[in-house]
């Protein structure tokens, strides 16, 4: 049984890369497949960095807990973003040409096609996305 | 026989604390004067939402100046990552740099 892996930083774009490499180190390193790895630390930076763009309480502080199952990896994101709702939100037109392709905007949609399970609840003042990414089956 | 076309290499990670950098350095080679440009990304470990828009960025900077983009041998999760997002039809992603120097030799 791995322990979960735990993390508190503050909302900002260098703290969350290394982060998510810590991620990434804990998840290669207790035999988690490379595709599960990338994306767990994919769909925590999207949440992250989305907290950073949109909802952040300056200085505040997000927390992450990560946890390894046999068929999948689970993961909690507490932040003290305003409220976000990951499922609900609008994600962008993929039918566009470069010219015509809006910059940015397909973090939510990673965040929502790559796990297979995604949960949020307000809690207090604080938003609480659990999230799933499948494991590779051996 | 040399490549008709400059190639970055992308290495580790590409997301929004080191997209910056890698945006400088591919821009100062089209600055240049470099007109197709190819993004070795074999060496590349991770991509987020932030290191698309680098790629989307640079893709659009060298199609209005007349050039062109190839990105190739990006491992599985990041090839993953460009297929979600719609960048494997939006932007030209090739296996590997033979491919990617098949598609640049042609005009």
């Amino acid at each position: 049984m791995t322990t979960p892996f735990t993390a508190e930083i503050r909302a900002e774009p260098i703290a969350i890369s290394a982060l998510t490499e810590q991620a990434m180190e804990y998840l290669g390193g207790a035999g988690v497949d490379a595709r599960a790895t990338h994306h767990v630390a994919l769909v925590i930076d999207e949440m992250l960095t989305n907290v950073v763009s949109h909802g952040a309480a300056p200085g505040g502080t997000v927390g992450v807990k990560i946890d390894i199952l046999p068929d999948r990896v689970k993961a909690e994101i507490l932040d003290p973003g305003l409220p976000f709702d990951p499922r609900a939100a609008p994600v962008p037109d993929l039918e566009t040409d470069v010219e015509n392709r809006a910059i940015g905007g397909v973090g939510l949609l990673l965040v929502r096609t790559l796990t297979c399970e995604l949960d949020y609840e307000r809690s207090g003042d604080r938003n609480r996305t659990r999230f799933a990414v499948a494991r590779a089956s051996t | 026989m040399a490549d008709a076309f400059r190639v970055v290499k992308a290495r580790g990670r590409l997301d929004a604390s080191t997209g910056v950098l890698f945006e400088q350095e591919c821009r100062s080679v089209i600055d240049s004067g470099v007109s197709d440009l190819g993004i070795d990304l074999s060496g590349l470990d991770y991509i987020s939402s932030a290191g698309l828009r680098v790629l989307l960025v640079l893709a659009k900077q060298l199609k209005t100046a007349g050039g062109r983009l190839a990105l190739y041998g990006a491992k599985k999760p990041v090839q993953e990552v460009f297929d979600v997002t719609g960048y494997t039809t939006l932007l030209d992603v090739f296996p590997n740099h033979d491919a990617a120097a098949a598609h640049l030799s042609m005009r």
